[in-house]
């Protein structure tokens, strides 16, 4: 019985881990998010970015319900209470894409030693794909590729436990037929207003 | 799955989220006599997995119409299928499921009510159908209508003791409920121009509008229903109308 | 003694066990003795409202047991609670939550819904037998799984797995129990009849053994799901 425990199970959150959450609630001065966990995060304003934000201000134009944020768990207290910032590389709103599930005791083989699986994943596919540490994964493409991709991952997710992974799922890759498209799309700023200033100030 | 606008381009290129064409259903199979109840049959479409079971009762008919029987059709969405079912009496969704199945067994006079009659006055057979879904992935509706024709087709009746009682502890007849009509339902869905069949969750929710046909063998329509708010011109329904009776086509196959 | 399906009285029905047989929920399984089919969801540890219901210390079990209105051998089931079912739901909670520890969890809630699809005696056995498989299909913390079966008493003599004649026709003595074979210990007991306390003792000696009859089972169903080495 005891050894069936490491291999699944909900996640707890951890301090420092990086994990994708979905906005749930907007509060006076920060955000609810969901971290597919029993206990839900708080983002607070001064977490969230280094811009000033008057008081007063629309936080939906941030982040607003239903989107999806990578972010890092900076303390969780003894009842369970969590904190999460936005302040650090790649932490940002994720923006496209789609997110897929996994069973969060099998991402370290979605990732892999260095990040091997994971590499090999979006060098085949093409595809831009952030892991978060609660089973949560973006994945960022043309939809064909994106399709790849996520089936990779899923198949990973259900055979972790079979010896010879590696292979396996780089058989699937290349039986895919895809050919990787072009490198994928350049990290976006965290803030919001970028595609609106383009689109304003952009000369023809 | 993040909005309309990433669904869309993947409709735009042909495919679905799960790699499917516009037009596809996932894997189906469809178990009769799943479980030892007068009727019943087990239907999966992919993840999706609904049972649906045929009980029967002797009761006194409708004073109205005295040489009919009845017919019921009940759904119970428990949590158990999905985490955002709740407890209680049928809600919004349940009772649209079992409305939409009742509409197209009665509208097509798939039973013939005289059929049921035991005493003109007296005692009719009540045909009552549950469907339960054991795990919602999106598309309980066509599954809970395959699952419903399914049972039906598969239904016998019990044994009547002297008393007029059902004789519980006897094994059923070998007296079929006889179906007169088939009536197959396809549910269409309309993410901004486009066409899909058989919805996953997130293809539900991203959902414009929707509509249900029941269609019978020779491509007659029974019975439709149309959801959600985006309204639809004549010939986007004439269009999901040509996709329903192409596809009850290849659901009937499976009926047998 | 020969009882109604021709088995003897210390005969079991053949029995069934599957896990993971519901995608969505954290944890679920199958079990069927004879013509019983008991279903079980877990969903959980999550988040538990009402928030006064929240435990500080721990999470929470909540069992509800259901049978579908199409299960019965007559008549249909007239669908939401009723009082048996309620009765049901609560000895499945305190039949499963010695095994459980949700002291990572406070605060949370742990759900767990019971679906009977076929009913034809020892209901409850059924699904809390499944319970405890889907329970460790849920990766939950679990000191040892739970082994339910209704033993009985029949023209003064002892029967193992009543079946629904038995019991509802027959008027067979109904003694549902639960056993957790590593503690010894015995979790659910009710009985509905009559009974020496001699007899009883025998009988529950036998129940246990039994009961690990099944414990087999449920081990060889989710150890085919992980392949544990």
């Amino acid at each position: 019985m005891i050894k069936l425990i490491p291999l699944t199970g909900v996640y707890i959150p951890r301090v420092n881990d990086k994990i994708i959450c979905k906005v749930i609630d907007v509060l006076m001065t920060g955000w609810r998010m969901d971290t597919r966990s029993p206990y839900s995060a708080v983002l607070s304003m001064k977490d969230a970015t280094s811009d000033f934000i008057q008081r007063g201000a629309d936080l939906t134009q941030f982040f607003a319900l239903g989107d999806y944020v990578l972010t890092k768990v900076v303390n969780v207290t003894s009842q369970k209470l969590v904190d999460i910032s936005m302040k650090g590389p790649g932490l940002r709103k994720l923006r496209g894409g789609r997110i897929i599930k996994v069973n969060p005791h099998k991402v370290p083989r979605v990732i892999g030693k260095e990040g091997s699986m994971v590499v090999m994943i979006k060098q085949a596919t093409g595809c831009n794909v952030l892991v978060g540490q609660n089973g949560l994964i973006w994945i960022d493409g043309t939809p064909e590729a994106e399709v790849v991709a996520e089936q990779a991952i899923l198949k990973i997710n259900a055979e972790a436990h079979l010896p010879g992974l590696t292979d396996r799922i780089k058989e699937f890759l290349d039986k895919s037929g895809l050919k990787p498209a072009a490198p994928a799309a350049q990290k976006k700023a965290p803030e919001k207003e970028i595609k609106k200033k383009t689109i304003q100030g952009g000369k023809k | 799955m993040t909005g309309k606008l990433h669904i869309l381009k993947s409709l735009k290129d042909g495919i679905r989220y799960d790699g499917r064409k516009l037009l596809d259903y996932r894997k189906i199979s469809v178990e009769p006599n799943a479980t030892s109840a007068e009727g019943s049959a087990r239907v999966k479409i992919g993840k999706t997995e609904v049972m649906v079971g045929v009980k029967l009762a002797v009761e006194v008919p409708y004073p109205d119409t005295p040489e009919e029987g009845k017919l019921m059709v009940n759904t119970e969405l428990r949590p158990m299928a999905n985490p955002e079912f709740e407890m209680g009496p049928p809600g919004e969704k349940a009772i649209d499921i079992a409305r939409i199945v009742d509409r197209g067994l009665r509208e097509s006079k798939a039973i013939a009510p005289e059929k049921l009659c035991i005493t003109a006055g007296e005692k009719v057979w009540s045909v009552m159908i549950d469907i339960v879904p054991l795990n919602d992935a999106g598309n309980l509706l066509d599954a809970a209508a395959i699952g419903a024709l399914v049972a039906l087709k598969n239904t016998r009746f019990p044994v009547i003791k002297e008393d007029g009682n059902i004789d519980w502890e006897a094994p059923l007849t070998d007296k079929k409920l006889e179906l007169v009509k088939e009536p197959i339902e396809v549910t269409i869905l309309k993410i901004g121009e486009f066409y899909i069949v058989d919805p996953i969750l997130e293809e539900e929710e991203l959902a414009d509008t929707s509509i249900t046909i029941a269609v019978s063998k020779d491509g007659l329509v029974y019975a439709m229903q149309k959801r959600g708010e985006t309204p639809l011109s004549v010939d986007e329904i004439d269009k999901m109308v040509d996709i329903a009776i192409k596809k009850s086509a290849e659901l009937r196959k499976l009926v047998g | 003694m020969k009882r109604t399906d021709g088995r003897t009285p210390e005969q079991m029905r053949p029995i069934k066990a599957e896990v993971g047989v519901i995608p969505n929920a954290d944890g679920s399984a199958m079990f069927q003795a004879g013509n019983t089919i008991a279903y079980a969801a877990v969903y959980g540890p999550r988040e538990l409202y009402p928030r006064f219901m929240q435990d500080p210390k721990k999470g929470v079990l909540r069992c509800v047991y259901n049978m579908m209105p199409f299960s019965g051998h007559g008549d249909r089931v007239r669908p939401g609670g009723s009082r048996r079912s309620k009765e049901i739901s609560a000895v499945t909670e305190s039949a499963l939550s010695p095994v459980l520890d949700l002291s990572d969890y406070p605060n949370t809630v742990v759900d767990v819904f019971i679906e009977l699809t076929q009913t034809d005696g020892g209901t409850r056995c059924a699904g809390i037998t499944a319970a405890a498989m889907a329970l460790a299909d849920a990766g939950l913390k679990m000191k040892d799984l739970v082994s339910a079966m209704s033993m009985g008493m029949l023209d003064g003599e002892m029967v193992a797995d009543i079946n629904g004649t038995e019991d509802c026709v027959l008027g067979a003595t109904d003694v549902p129990i639960a056993f957790i074979p590593t503690m010894d210990k015995i979790s659910l007991l009710q009985l509905d009849g009559e009974i020496s306390k001699e007899q009883l003792k025998k009988l529950l000696e036998t129940g246990k053994q039994k009961c690990l009859e099944i414990y087999k089972v449920q081990q060889e169903a989710l150890k085919k799901k992980y392949k544990v080495d």
